[in-house]
């Protein structure tokens, strides 16, 4: 069983038409890209916007415990398709919170990676909990984790985004919830896997 | 009412029942100004039009319905009745 609050930053997971695996310093180009495409990207943390910037990120965050940042990409070939994180792992409460999801525009992975982010949070880390905090003005981000299913939590957050208060919701699932989830977004998966290239 | 007008009203009720919404609720749908589009309920909606319409769009084809408009012509450039 691997601990959480190990450094390993070897996790990888493979779904069926899409997977995660370590994000390094050779992405760093396509991350600094995708961000400065992306109109999600205004929600978020600036994060670096140059490639030296990015790897000295990553530098930082290779040296960090408790933080696990994945590249999503195509099974078939290897293309990058975004990235998410796992970051903030509370190793005695057994949570994290998961985030950085940024997603090529005409990307078909958000669904799949997702669940393979619950996968790895659950079954590889052992968490108990894991939460996203997102803007309200992200509503659509809002939207897919309600859409989901997936519970709100009553009380709203305040996140600092480059130095903005700003209003956040936080949807938690549980463990315990995870089983009901995943079945009920693997017949999606395996029908958006048929298009990706994949043989579900 | 003629065939492609029929098209866009099915389009319409198939929409606001993906995103759970009165189907009056938006004048136009489009995934760039309703927030209750979201990745979730794209694929909803796209699996949902092709169970209806017997189509099956292609991986580059599902990110480029996204509006009401788009989905319309679509299923036009397919000769879908």
């Amino acid at each position: 069983m691997r601990s959480p609050l190990a450094m390993f930053h070897d996790i990888r997971a493979a779904g069926i038409a899409f997977g995660l695996r370590p994000a390094g310093h050779e992405d760093a180009e396509f991350i600094v890209a995708l961000r400065a495409l992306s109109k999600r990207t205004r929600f978020i943390h600036r994060g670096a916007t140059t490639v030296d910037a990015q790897r000295s990120w990553t530098d930082a965050y290779l040296a960090r415990p408790g933080d696990y940042y994945f590249l999503v990409h195509r099974l078939a070939d290897g293309g990058r398709e975004g990235t998410l994180g796992i970051y903030d792992v509370d190793a005695a409460g057994g949570t994290a919170e998961w985030g950085r999801w940024v997603l090529a525009a005409d990307s078909l992975a958000a669904i799949e990676s997702v669940a393979l982010m619950y996968r790895v949070a659950f079954d590889v880390l052992h968490l108990s909990s894991v939460y996203s905090r997102t803007l309200a003005g992200n509503e659509s981000v809002v939207s897919f984790h309600d859409s989901c299913g997936i519970p709100r939590e009553p009380t709203m957050r305040t996140l600092n985004v480059d130095g903005v208060a700003c209003a956040a919701i936080e949807h938690r699932l549980a463990r315990a919830d995870w089983p009901d989830l995943a079945q009920r977004l693997e017949p999606m998966i395996r029908r958006i896997a048929r298009r990706a290239g994949a043989s579900p | 009412m003629s065939d492609a007008a029929e098209r866009a009203v099915e389009v319409r009720r198939i929409l606001a029942l993906a995103l759970r919404i009165p189907a009056d609720k938006y004048r136009r749908l489009d995934r760039e100004t309703v927030p209750e589009w979201d990745s979730l309920k794209h694929i909803e909606i796209v699996f949902a039009l092709e169970d209806r319409f017997g189509v099956e769009f292609s991986d580059t084809e599902i990110p480029a319905l996204v509006s009401d408009e788009a989905i319309v012509r679509a299923l036009a450039a397919r000769h879908v009745p």
